[in-house]
């Protein structure tokens, strides 16, 4: 071995990482020293990553119990090798030396109190006062006055967990997802249009497309690794051209062959143009859509979901009104009329050139197009009827659900589709996309559950911004928030998110593995463990499962979210909150704890420890005395078999990376709907879609409709949220890695120079950004990576110390109850 | 002796007709080796360093050179001893 160095080792194995990422031969200098891959002594295994919705596949070293070394998986097809710079960084926001490693609760003389300063209590302490607590609350108000705020990045079996903890446990539908905040929109969108979630296409997508249209999206920064995909398409095939709409200039112009920055909401506008251009040009696919599509009219003036008294909501003709009747064709053709190219240049600002090479993409029966969005579209007041409006133009066109023609909604957090959507833990829903308010749907989830019939509550639970209001209100009195800083993340902090943690009626819990700002605001805070120090699942933005093992172990006192649900529930019986006429109809149920009823039912405890892998840790399984993790999944995979969304078994997803449901015999699905690809598509069509009755999707004929608040005198620039590629989210876990907290401190005001000159404000000068509702101070920057039109203004929000949701409205889509975090009115002041 | 060093490797595409000049360009980066580039612009760059700092640097360094598309880092590891941990944030929500 003379000669040859630990050092040389290393990077011949980072060489050969980074040849099967570009699908290149390893160098052979390189290939000799990979096998003394011993001298590294590294011990390696695969992990979803724990950002974004891409769900990209990472291959984790760790070495005496800490993860050492990170690359992107070169078996993995959704990264193929590729990394993101947050990515790259992974296993260090396990290392924030403000880990919490006890619960700590607000006492004051030794005993609880609402005003009293932190204290580090003992996890039994802590489950003791919550118990208390709920059951209090419980007794008093009943299960309305409860409730829980989750995530989508909850893991899969977590969110069931906590799901079946909270309907048919504590008998209450108040349980939401922070994904209700980002797919919302989207979701209502594929149930209104096709009748079952989540996107008929997927990533293969990308190779197969002639052109992309991003609307609103930043995908340069926001789903870097997707984008490289759509950069190699671009570059190696010169035919294929790329559209960017947005209300502000950022990274993704770089690559742009049509750029376009809109007005604020007239998206809106720029969608129905491009139908009528269609319909006006010939190009509707006749064949495709007397086949496939039905047409049918939404109700109008439908309101902004602000609190009922609000002036919008009073005005509103039919405030919250999803109804919708059937029209033709030939209607439907007189409805977009009006929007004619001239109107959508005028209203939208985007030249009448561009306007009609983006519509001339979408008329042009020989190019493929790949529709993308994320929050630009979903949030927004109208987010599901834009959703339904860019899937009319697909529509209309035939060009959907095969590879190239996709119309696809891109996902923000890791699971926010494998745990948010699929498992249901959203207020008016259960798994596989059933919901709480069908009784046949309630009666499946209880016979799986083997429940009394009656368990599961029937009435929809408060959704995000709802259970706010109601914690303000003190309708909602005891709330358990896990993997999520909605404090920060929430709208209208001020008026709507603060005073209802510091209600004095309220207790509030937040499980995190960091003192977020929701932690601070919380009365108990319960020490997290965090991804890899748990075994876990996510489901990523094109239907992809994937699990990975424990790798490490969480620090000495931090506990999975897992692990919280199921040891909570042992503290009650079904005696102190389930009805006695439930337990008098149903007395074997009678004196059972809820961990008996819930997880020792036979389904959850019925894989034994000696199913496990031998050489991973599980400290749940450990704890338990069963293999829970699979017990948890292969209960939650019953909903779905059979249906549509059918899951592979159990240990199959520790073997693969990933497979797209429905997986079917052992297949996955890439194109749903499509005769080709999809067995669930009857014998012999083409294309069905089968979430329908009738086998058709539902175009569906839309207006423009203003915002809820718009620039005026007093406050005269549009204000937008959103993130950078450096930071994740509310920045927990990203501020924490000194290399992305060096590379992007500070949130910043990015400003056009015109406005910034005009205020007499110089680069870099301290501001007050003021709404109607509330203020920061940040720093104006005039030439960074966003480049705002004038009158515009963008502020990420990842920033503890300076946090625009303070400024932001709670207005919400009508529909999906998802907030508007892109529009609002503000002013710009020197300080 | 035993100070931690970091070694990553980064994909590099570049422009075909500015593969030698971004060659070039890449050399004048302290700690950067290529490894492997081809006619079709495809570069791999390896990076050793004494911190991530210096990796974030010389990626962001890499991005802006001219003829070059994309660079993303593959693969990292830190050999020797671990590195300090990052300070606390305190949030405002007052």
């Amino acid at each position: 071995m003379s000669g040859i160095s630990r050092r040389d080792v290393i990077k011949a194995q980072a060489v050969a990482a980074a040849a099967a990422a570009a699908g290149l031969p390893v160098p052979a200098a390189a290939q000799n020293l990979v096998t003394q891959a011993h001298l590294t002594d590294l011990k390696w295994s695969k992990a979803a990553c724990r950002f974004c919705g891409t769900g990209c596949s990472i291959m984790v070293a760790t070495k005496a119990g800490r993860v050492v070394a990170t690359h992107g998986d070169a078996e993995a097809e959704v990264n193929r090798g590729l990394n993101c710079v947050k990515g790259y960084f992974l296993s260090k926001i396990m290392y924030g030396n403000d880990r919490l490693t006890t619960p700590l609760l607000r006492k004051k003389n030794g005993k609880f109190d609402k005003d009293g300063d932190f204290e580090p209590v003992s996890w039994d302490e802590a489950f003791d006062i919550m118990a208390e607590k709920w059951k209090a609350t419980l007794k008093a108000k009943g299960p309305k006055a409860v409730g829980m705020f989750g995530s989508g990045q909850w893991t899969v079996w977590e969110g069931y967990a906590a799901s079946k903890l909270m309907k048919a446990g504590f008998r209450s539908n108040n349980i939401d997802p922070n994904a209700r905040h980002c797919m919302a929109s989207a979701v209502v969108g594929f149930i209104r249009a096709f009748g079952i979630d989540e996107p008929m296409g997927c990533y293969d997508d990308f190779e197969n497309a002639d052109a992309f249209v991003l609307w609103g999206s930043n995908m340069a920064e926001m789903h870097p690794i997707l984008w490289t995909r759509i950069a190699d398409r671009r570059l190696s095939h010169p035919h294929v051209k790329v559209a960017v709409l947005s209300t502000f200039e950022h990274r993704s112009f770089d690559l742009a062959d049509i750029p376009g920055v809109f007005v604020p909401q007239t998206d809106m506008i720029i969608a129905n143009y491009i139908a009528n251009h269609i319909i006006q040009s010939g190009a509707v696919n006749e064949d495709f859509v007397s086949s496939h599509v039905n047409f049918r009219k939404g109700a109008q003036d439908i309101g902004y979901g602000l609190r009922p008294d609000h002036p919008l909501e009073v005005a509103a003709a039919n405030a919250g009104s999803g109804d919708s009747e059937p029209m033709t064709l030939e209607e439907f053709a007189e409805f977009v009329e009006p929007y004619t190219l001239d109107y959508a240049a005028e209203k939208s600002g985007v030249s009448k050139e561009r306007l009609q090479q983006i519509a001339e993409l979408y008329a042009d029966p020989d190019t493929k197009v790949m529709s993308l969005w994320t929050m630009g579209v979903n949030q927004h007041t109208r987010g599901v009827w834009m959703n339904n409006l860019i899937y009319n133009i697909h529509l209309l066109t035939g060009k959907i659900a095969q590879p190239g023609n996709s119309p696809f909604s891109l996902t923000g957090q890791p699971s926010a589709c494998g745990t948010a959507r699929e498992v249901g833990t959203f207020a008016h829903r259960l798994p596989a996309d059933l919901l709480v308010a069908n009784p046949e749907h309630r009666a499946t989830a209880e016979k799986i559950w083997k429940l009394p019939s009656g368990t599961v509550p029937e009435w929809i639970g408060a959704h995000a911004v709802l259970q706010n209001r109601k914690l303000k209100d003190g309708e909602i009195n005891c709330y358990w928030v896990q993997v999520n800083n909605n404090m920060q993340a929430a709208p209208n902090m001020m008026e709507e998110g603060l005073p209802g943690y510091r209600n004095p009626e309220n207790f509030i819990v937040v499980s995190d593995a960091y003192p977020t700002v929701t932690a601070e605001a919380a009365d108990l805070v319960l020490p997290t463990a965090m991804w890899v120090e748990k075994e876990g699942a996510y489901g990523n933005a094109e239907r992809r499962t994937q699990f990975w093992h424990q790798l490490v172990d969480a620090p000495e006192g931090a506990m999975s979210d897992l692990w919280q649900l199921v040891e909570f529930s042992k503290r009650f019986t079904t005696d102190e909150v389930w009805p006695p006429q439930l337990l008098a109809d149903n007395p074997d149920y009678k004196g059972k704890t809820l961990y008996e009823v819930l997880f020792e039912n036979g389904n959850v405890n019925a894989f034994p420890n000696s199913d496990r892998a031998e050489d991973y840790a599980n400290h749940e399984a450990d704890d338990f005395g069963f293999y829970i993790q699979k017990g948890l999944f292969e209960e939650y995979a019953q909903f779905g078999r059979g249906h549509g969304h059918d899951l592979a078994d159990f240990d199959t997803y520790h073997q693969v990376r990933g497979l797209r449901w429905p997986v079917v015999d052992g297949k996955e699905t890439r194109w749903r709907y499509n005769g080709k690809y999809d067995p669930y598509v009857k014998e012999g069509a083409e294309f069905d879609f089968y979430g329908k009755p009738d086998g058709k999707a539902v175009a569906f004929a839309l207006p423009y409709e203003p915002p809820a608040e718009s620039p005026d005198e007093d406050y005269p620039f549009w204000l937008s949220t959103g993130r950078v590629l450096e930071h994740w989210h509310s920045g927990s876990m990203t501020q924490r890695v000194p290399e992305l907290y060096k590379a992007v401190p500070d949130a910043l005001c990015f400003m056009h120079p015109d406005d910034a000159e005009a205020l007499g404000l110089r680069r870099g000068a301290e501001v007050r950004i003021k709404s109607r509702r509330g203020e920061i101070l940040t720093r104006v920057e005039t030439r960074g990576r966003n480049k705002p039109p004038k009158g515009l203004v963008f502020v990420p929000w990842f920033d503890a110390r300076q946090l625009i949701n303070k400024v932001t409205l709670d207005a919400t889509d009508p529909l999906s109850k998802q907030t508007d975090f892109k529009k609002c009115a503000v002013r710009v002041e020197a300080v | 002796m035993n100070a931690t060093i970091h070694i990553a490797s980064l994909l590099v595409h570049a422009r075909t007709e500015a593969v030698s000049q971004v060659e070039r360009d890449l050399l004048a980066i302290d700690g950067a080796e290529i490894a492997h580039s081809d006619e079709e612009g495809r570069l791999i760059v390896t990076l050793e360093t004494a911190n991530e700092t210096e990796i974030v640097q010389a990626l962001t360094d890499i991005q802006k050179l001219s003829g070059v598309v994309s660079a993303s880092l593959v693969y990292h590891q830190t050999d020797g001893a671990p590195e300090a941990a990052p300070t606390s944030l305190q949030g405002d929500i007052k």
